[in-house]
């Protein structure tokens, strides 16, 4: 019996020491590690915002002398082209525009980037010098030669003109001469001073009110359009010169000017908020001549197809476009903002 | 006393002394495992989150994105805000997981990585993966793959005791992605709206006992083999003295 008992002891033994080799050996496979690691980021800001909003010229202007867009009962200048269509637009003594266009550049991308500007313009000018229209004498003839000459060229003036060809005119001489048409000169008006630019343009930093073009001012003020570009593009280091075609566009260009990443671009380049207006003067005067009513006068007559001659040495000559006169002016401004080509590649 | 009495005697005695021994043997072998499984057990209990020992370059930080991002020449041409990550059109990023096995015994890891966006744009990211063995996971050596690719990834591996490798992930927004407009899309919509973009590595890491991963029955470091080997030892030497004693015992009944 106790032997029984004491074998019964040891197979309990056996098999609780079974057991737990089992569980020891199964405890060496249980360990299990789970990580995650993660890393997160976001697109890099462009938000680069250009805009150019408004018109700087109509086809209509209002009594007010502000550029208006409609039709309008107290239109006082309106283009003879149909209202609104492209390339209708008309300036015109006593108009102006006080609305202007307004150009905005601004943003703080989180790239670099590259700034393409081209700006092409076209002013209306008269050069310097004295014009007029010839007007046929009718009725002159050898027997009353003498009587017109005398009128036309009266307190030493020289206002008979002789013509052979109708283009080309000589002031007429003290003999009647057969075979040639006299005219003589209406509308005579001399520029004397610097060239006539009528339109006087306003630029207008309304974001940076104190320095933007000179140390002290953030208004600039020009005669010419071409002087408005040359402003905007100093700003971009603009270095070249202009180039100018037969048409009397002159176009400025600059390219690639790079920025860095995180650069306020309103900062860099001063062109938020600048706006530009023009006026042209009704009474335009100068400290050089009594007034620009004659010049006014002359670009009008252009615009209305009259032959129009300026004195050429001792003649008179047709006028020609681009030398002596512009009668268009346009702004053109594209301005185009890209991030730099510059693939990268970090090694982490 | 006659002699056969006397080996009879004589008989008992090494029968009962074989009993005791094999007695002693199995208590002994009963108490050391309970001991040896109480030690495991408090281990398992008292460490609920014991990770194996898998180094990865990730542990203090992962750096698949950057704030900056340089050109050849060093110049930063990307650079976000307030030392946020950002990706943009034009940047890469070559990316070195690497895991290094510091237990004591092999391990059977899944690297499972993930993407995941913060709003419903996508970023035009394309990824390639290579495992240790250079060979591409994701996309090949001509062709790159959308990052969403990443999901469907989960590679399994086995790393010796000691044993580190290396997984090469790249990542890039192609300066030229084809859609210029939606880059500035992407690019001017974050001025007002969280669009970015996570990748995670996850590694689920498995102690593997397998012997010939180990360095065979002896190599394990640790000597564990050698102590289950040597408790069957005395467990099989405890079964034969027991089976000795109980034929001997037989036979003496036979007798009497």
């Amino acid at each position: 019996m106790r032997k029984n008992k004491m074998m019964r002891v040891a197979s309990a033994l056996m098999v609780a020491v079974l057991l737990t080799t089992c569980a020891i050996s199964s405890t060496f496979a249980k360990y299990v590690t789970t990580d995650e690691f993660t890393d997160q980021a976001r697109v890099a800001k462009w938000g680069v915002e250009l805009q150019i909003v408004g018109n700087l010229y109509g086809d209509t202007y209002g009594a007010s002398d502000k550029l208006v867009v409609n039709n309008d009962a107290t239109i006082s200048v309106q283009a003879a082209d149909a209202v609104l269509a492209e390339g209708s637009d008309v300036v015109a003594p006593g108009t102006l525009n006080a609305e202007g266009m307004t150009i905005s550049l601004k943003g703080t991308p989180e790239v670099d980037g590259t700034i393409d500007v081209d700006i092409t313009t076209s002013n209306i000018y008269l050069r310097k010098g004295t014009y007029g229209v010839m007007v046929p004498v009718i009725g002159i003839d050898a027997t009353n030669y003498d009587e017109y000459y005398n009128t036309y060229n009266a307190n030493g003036s020289e206002e008979l003109f002789t013509s052979t060809d109708g283009l080309t005119f000589a002031v007429a001489g003290t003999a009647f001469l057969q075979g040639v048409l006299y005219y003589t000169i209406e509308d005579k008006y001399t520029l004397n001073d610097d060239n006539y630019y009528p339109v006087v343009y306003t630029l207008v930093d309304t974001i940076n009110t104190s320095t933007t073009y000179t140390p002290t001012a953030n208004v600039y003020t020009t005669d010419t359009l071409s002087e408005v570009a040359a402003k905007i593009m100093s700003n971009f280091n603009y270095s070249s010169q202009p180039v100018q075609d037969a048409s009397g566009v002159t176009t400025y260009t600059v390219d690639d000017v790079p920025f860095a990443s995180t650069t306020d671009l309103s900062d860099e380049f001063k062109l938020e908020g600048i706006k530009l207006t023009w006026a042209w003067a009704f009474e335009n005067t100068n400290a050089n001549s009594s007034d620009y009513n004659g010049a006014d006068t002359i670009l009008g007559l252009i615009q209305d197809g009259i032959n129009v001659v300026k004195l050429s040495g001792n003649d008179y000559v047709p006028v020609v476009n681009i030398t002596d006169y512009c009668l268009n002016t346009a702004l053109t401004i594209d301005i185009t903002v890209e991030q730099a080509n510059n693939n990268v590649k970090n090694h982490n | 006393m006659s002699d056969v009495m006397m080996d009879e005697k004589k008989q008992k005695a090494r029968g009962g002394a074989t009993f005791w021994v094999a007695i002693a043997l199995l208590v002994i072998l009963a108490i050391c495992s309970t001991v040896i499984l109480s030690v495991r057990l408090y281990d398992y209990t008292k460490t609920d989150d014991r990770t194996l020992s898998l180094k990865t370059n990730m542990d203090e930080k992962l750096d698949v994105f950057s704030v900056t991002y340089a050109d050849a020449s060093g110049e930063i041409i990307v650079e976000g805000a307030n030392g946020e990550k950002v990706v943009a059109p034009g940047t890469a990023v070559d990316y070195t997981v690497r895991l290094r096995n510091t237990d004591k015994t092999a391990i059977d890891y899944d690297l499972v990585p993930e993407v995941s966006f913060s709003s419903e744009h996508d970023i035009p990211i394309l990824v390639r993966l290579l495992d240790p063995e250079d060979t591409y996971i994701a996309g090949d050596a001509k062709t790159w793959v959308e990052i969403e690719a990443l999901n469907a990834i989960e590679h399994k591996g086995t790393l010796l005791k000691g044993e580190a490798i290396e997984y090469l992930f790249q990542w890039k927004w192609p300066f030229e992605s084809g859609d210029d407009a939606y880059d500035t899309f992407l690019g001017d919509t974050v001025l007002t709206e969280d669009i970015s973009i996570a990748v995670s590595f996850s590694i689920h890491a498995q102690a593997n006992t397998d012997m010939t991963v180990n360095g065979g029955f002896f190599g394990s470091g640790a000597h564990n083999n050698v102590a289950l080997l040597l408790f069957l030892v005395f467990i099989l030497a405890a079964l034969i003295l027991l089976l000795v004693y109980k034929l001997t015992h037989k036979r003496k009944n036979k007798k009497q």
